[in-house]
């Protein structure tokens, strides 16, 4: 972080107001943390970004936040004696899925049941609640800042008051063989290549308006990735089905699967405004199977 | 070069076609680097590494330091004297930019900018003459005739790791620009005329490299590693090349096992087939070792 980012509490107040016409603003929440706990002291005031400043504060890491519906982010830290330091960031991502996506793509360590999500790993604890994402890290792990990061997770998860509903695509994965931890959700081309890399131009056609899940697949000794994409319609699913064959399964054009170079299966498929892809499945029976099942889960689902 | 990697498009697809540069984004082991037996002209990167280069607290032993810059320097260059080697880097009339790191957590030491700074005095350039900044580098190195690019190696949250070629994203006047696709473009920043031609030496710090984090502000003191070395090359692409494998292989020592970088690293590719500024192939590195041996891991 710069220090030279560090904006001013009046800037934090216009910047939160704007944000105030969808239910309750970071300033709310702001305001019921508290300046003290447990012997931790609030360093300075909060300090506030938002999608142009959001770079200043983690570099190249803001392209997670900036790639789904990120509005602002206000962040503090909290300090102990000379050594122990924790640093709070919530985030105000828009809608519970963007704030469930961003928390989704990296997953890591054990849940520890805070706000609608949580994970906990190496002194950084993650979660979602309502359309906020909170990160809370303490770079020193011992067991008093582990605790401390927690009470501060509870604090937050308490003052965020709004819970979220997630979209309803994810019911539409089908659930046998999930791995119920990999599944996320993105909207853009470039989360995906985090998660997977298909090729470096947008050749799935992704944007604001998409909404795709994903989800890994074990079953015995067969494995595979099933994406899940929503255009705005069926033209779009179409379209975008098109040029996935043509740019990255050209062998497939009739057949609409297709095995690598690493041997494994890639199948496709639309399904009115909904795109399906199995990748990386270990048996062309496994990746068509995905497909198939997904298809059911559509008609029998309203969406 | 093969020219897939020239098109307007890049698929996995293609990594596959291509394990070499696969290997770069993925996981390897280090065989590529030694199966080096065709006649063909190697790009050489110089690893030198000293058990005495940091003390019991890290330290960096200034005296050290300079004996194994002097040791890669002499090596990449083929002059057998330091200074001699240096003069062959940069002339007296050069206004000389040391581009550093500050990055609080895991800077460019001191004792290594200062060994750089001796040897480039060595060689003629008066000290007026010697630049050296990170952050404000686009105002303050924009008029040097001669670059000197150092930096400790390390993973990041986004590009993978933060090596040389990343190093020179402040002389671009809007770093976020090269945010998008995990850093994919950070070779272009190499071909602006603020920089173009302008490096003569990349080093690549690897006293105490970073191997392994989690989050955008990721570092403990428990992934970093007294590796006591350096890694120096003329070629930004290759030092950072070589600078993965070395990540690849702690992160399979430590956590014993295969654990590739949980970020693309595929801006070393790019910079490589797409802008031309260096060479990403392992099979076309040589990899000069010199020192201490043990432990080392590529």
């Amino acid at each position: 972080m710069k220090p030279e980012v560090a904006l001013s509490v009046l800037l934090v107040g216009v910047m939160i107001i704007c944000a105030r016409a969808s239910g309750e603003s970071l300033n709310d929440i702001a305001g019921r943390i508290p300046n003290e706990f447990d012997g931790w002291r609030a360093d300075g005031r909060w300090r506030y970004y938002d999608r142009k400043t959001l770079f200043q504060h983690i570099d190249g890491g803001a392209e997670l936040y900036l790639a789904y519906r990120f509005k602002g982010a206000i962040v503090r830290r909290y300090l102990k004696g000379k050594e122990m330091e924790i640093a709070l960031d919530i985030y105000d991502m828009g809608t519970p899925d963007d704030a469930f996506g961003v928390f989704s793509v990296e997953r890591l360590g054990e849940d520890v049941g805070i706000g609608q999500g949580s994970d906990y790993i190496e002194g950084l604890l993650r979660f979602w609640k309502g359309r906020f994402f909170v990160s809370i890290l303490t770079r020193l792990e011992t067991d008093e800042t582990k605790s401390a990061v927690m009470k501060l997770g509870g604090i937050v998860a308490n003052a965020i008051s709004e819970t979220g509903k997630l979209t309803k695509l994810i019911s539409i994965l089908p659930t046998e063989g999930l791995k119920e931890r990999s599944v996320c959700f993105l909207r853009k081309h470039t989360i995906l290549n985090r998660i997977y890399f298909l090729a470096d131009k947008n050749i799935l056609e992704l944007g604001d308006n998409t909404e795709c899940v994903m989800g890994r697949y074990e079953q015995g000794n067969k494995s595979a990735y099933l994406l899940l994409i929503r255009y705005s319609d069926a033209r779009g699913a179409s379209k975008a089905l098109n040029r996935f064959i043509t740019s990255y399964i050209p062998e497939a054009k009739r057949s609409k699967v297709a095995k690598l170079e690493d041997g494994k299966y890639v199948a496709s498929d639309s399904y009115g405004r909904f795109l399906l892809i199995a990748l990386d499945a270990t048996t062309k029976e496994f990746a068509l199977k995905l497909i198939e099942a997904t298809r059911q889960r559509l008609k029998e689902v309203k969406m | 070069m093969s020219d897939v990697f020239c098109r307007s498009k890049l698929t996995r697809r293609d990594f596959m076609r291509h394990a070499a540069y696969a290997a770069l984004a993925t996981t390897v082991g280090t065989e590529m680097l030694q199966s080096q037996g065709s006649g063909e002209k190697k790009v050489k990167v110089v690893l030198v590494r000293d058990e005495e280069a940091l003390d019991k607290n890290r330290n960096p032993n200034p005296k050290v330091i300079l004996r194994m810059l002097d040791r890669a320097v002499t090596e990449l260059v083929g002059i057998s004297d330091p200074v001699e080697a240096w003069r062959k880097l940069v002339n007296p009339n050069d206004l000389v930019g040391i581009k550093t790191n500050v990055w609080s957590y895991l800077p460019t030491p001191k004792e290594v900018e200062d060994a750089i700074k001796l040897r480039l005095m060595n060689a003629g350039v008066s000290k007026e003459r010697i630049l050296i900044d990170d952050r404000g580098a686009r105002t303050t190195l924009a008029n040097c005739t001669a670059l000197i690019n150092v930096r400790p190696l390390r993973t990041h949250y986004w590009a993978g790791i933060g090596g040389c070629i990343k190093n020179y994203i402040m002389f671009s006047p809007n770093p976020s620009q090269y945010h998008p696709d995990t850093c994919a473009s950070l070779g272009h920043i190499w071909t602006l005329p603020i920089v173009k031609g302008k490096t003569r030496l990349n080093i690549l710090v690897v006293l105490t490299p970073l191997f392994h984090g989690i989050g955008p502000h990721h570092f403990s003191p428990k992934y970093i590693w007294d590796y006591k070395g350096l890694l120096v090359s003329f070629d930004p692409v290759a030092v950072d090349a070589i600078g993965v494998q070395l990540l690849l292989a702690k992160r399979r020592e430590f956590f014993g096992e295969e654990k590739p970088l949980p970020y693309n690293t595929h801006h070393i590719i790019y910079a490589d087939k797409k802008y031309g500024i260096g060479v990403s192939d392992l099979s076309k590195i040589n990899l000069v070792k010199l020192g201490w041996m043990e432990g080392v891991l590529i």
